[in-house]
């Protein structure tokens, strides 16, 4: 996916509707602890056209975005996201298909790996702790997989992705 | 082999990969104070367009739900008000009775739940209410079902909640009747879905039965007396015959609340709305001396009135009755 200066207004564009979805339509819509997490797609979006470096630096800025609203432990958050957006971008670099399955496995694997390191870090309690590993979090890595290449579908032209099923 | 360029770039992305892993080990590290004093100026500067956002998606997803409730509420209280003047009177002389104060009611701010997609939201929730409406922190945060949590860190306009789920949340309780006490914390384990609390800290003569409720004692200052906690599920554990560990099943759920009610004023007169039960037992053997005492005074003016009354009608019926207190009828000769 490469990202050119033709396409910088189109992500922006992107990015600025995945914040509206994420702050305004989930809430409204389908307020649910499994509900797709927009910031995640916005993230690795953008990571997957960048190189690790820059992946790292927006996912702590993500990460310092989710820690700020629901602060369980402050870092936590930056953490997880950091290390997801550099994977992220590292990834795209090693698998180089643009299909649609492996896009919705990195975003089911971004969100689970997420959650497992935020759980982590924040300390937990040990049953609801498997519970959220291990229902909750696979269930919100479904739902955001499903939203994120639904949303890469729509702006593949905006982005110049090919996806292949 | 690579090029000097691309070794760079290599080199530079793992240097921002380092740089901000460690900025994050240094804030995860950082004392806990901290950090949310950090997260309460963003929330406040940079990000308050998307707590403006999410805390407008809320009120519009909520507000014809409220609308109809609040209608059905309404109709309610309609029809319960036209015996208010009756029940209130009764409830007066209930009072009077037993020598009760009116009950105090709570300051309390209500506020809506910002749920967030992370994972950790149901240990921490974010409230749109803030320190512009009277909202500190320490101040416990409560839902129709019960108590919730307590207020973590604020900033102007909102707020964040430490929830009953957190690790670190405590709170002091005794069951309904008040024989027993503890301290309730989040439980380590959980049964199917749902997590537990527990409540530690009762000796172990004592028994609980299933589904006794237990409430906030009042103990420490932070939570009020009387607050729902949860209801007993069963024997967590026990240890060495002197401490058992119940299980409860927590009154309210932080996932599934979307309204809550923050309670303000360091002042509000608890023990006035929940006395002691030393002053309620102190209260009630005062109201039953009292009452003792009117019963003989009324005992007494009852047989000074049939005194007096027999007295009047003897009087009536002539001085040769009076000699006698025998009806003239019955004394009759056959």
């Amino acid at each position: 996916m490469a990202v050119g200066r033709d396409s910088r207004i189109g992500l922006g564009i992107v990015m600025l509707t995945l914040l509206v979805l994420e702050f305004y339509a989930r809430p409204r819509i389908w307020e649910s602890r499994v509900s797709p997490d927009f910031l995640m797609i916005a993230l690795l979006i953008v990571a997957m056209g960048s190189r690790p470096g820059t992946g790292a630096i927006i996912g702590f800025v993500v990460g310092m975005v989710t820690d700020a609203l629901t602060p369980a432990r402050v870092g936590a958050g930056m953490l997880a996201h950091t290390i997801i957006g550099y994977l992220g971008a590292w990834g795209r670099a090693v698998f180089f298909a643009e299909n649609i399955l492996v896009h919705g496995a990195m975003f089911f694997a971004g969100v689970w790996l997420r959650n497992l390191m935020v759980l982590a870090a924040s300390g937990g309690a040990g049953g609801s702790f498997f519970r959220e590993a291990f229902v909750v979090a696979p269930l919100q890595g479904l739902s955001t997989a499903v939203a994120g290449v639904m949303v890469l579908y729509v702006v593949k032209e905006w982005l110049a992705i090919r996806l292949d099923v | 082999m690579l090029r000097a360029t691309d070794r760079s770039q290599s080199r530079r992305d793992t240097a921002a990969l380092l740089i901000c892993a460690a900025v994050s080990f240094l804030v995860l590290l950082a004392p806990d104070s901290l950090g949310r004093s950090v997260s309460s100026s963003l929330r406040d500067t940079i990000l308050s367009p998307l707590v403006w956002l999410q805390s407008e998606a809320v009120e519009g997803r909520t507000s014809r739900k409220r609308f109809r409730e609040v209608s059905a509420q309404r109709d309610t209280a309609t029809l319960l008000a036209q015996n208010l003047p009756v029940l209130q009177a009764e409830n007066q002389r209930l009072r009077e009775l037993l020598a009760l104060s009116r009950r105090t009611g709570f300051r309390h701010v209500a506020a809506e739940v910002l749920h967030q997609s992370a994972a950790s939201d149901g240990r921490m929730l974010l409230l749109d209410a803030g320190s512009d409406d009277g909202v500190a922190p320490f101040q416990p945060v409560v839902a129709p079902e019960g108590l919730l949590g307590v207020i973590a860190s604020i900033s102007a306009k909102s707020a964040s909640v430490m929830t009953w789920a957190h690790p670190d949340f405590r709170v002091s309780a005794f069951t309904e009747r008040g024989a027993i006490f503890g301290v309730v914390a989040p439980a380590g384990g959980s049964v199917g879905s749902e997590a537990l609390l527990e409540f530690r800290a009762a000796s172990y003569r004592d028994t609980l039965a299933a589904g006794t409720l237990v409430l906030s004692s009042g103990l420490g200052g932070v939570y009020p007396k009387g607050i729902p906690i949860g209801t007993v599920a069963g024997v967590a554990r026990e240890q060495e015959g002197w401490e058992r560990v119940y299980a409860l099943r927590p009154s309210a759920s932080p996932s599934a609340t979307a309204h809550v009610m923050v309670l303000v004023g360091r002042a509000m007169s608890v023990e006035e709305a929940f006395p002691s039960d030393s002053v309620v037992a102190a209260l009630r053997a005062d109201s039953l001396r009292q009452r003792a005492a009117a019963d003989s005074l009324l005992r007494v003016r009852i047989a000074d009135s049939v005194r007096s009354a027999l007295r009047d009608s003897l009087a009536r019926s002539g001085a040769g009755a009076v000699a006698s207190p025998v009806r003239t009828d019955s004394a009759r000769a056959p």
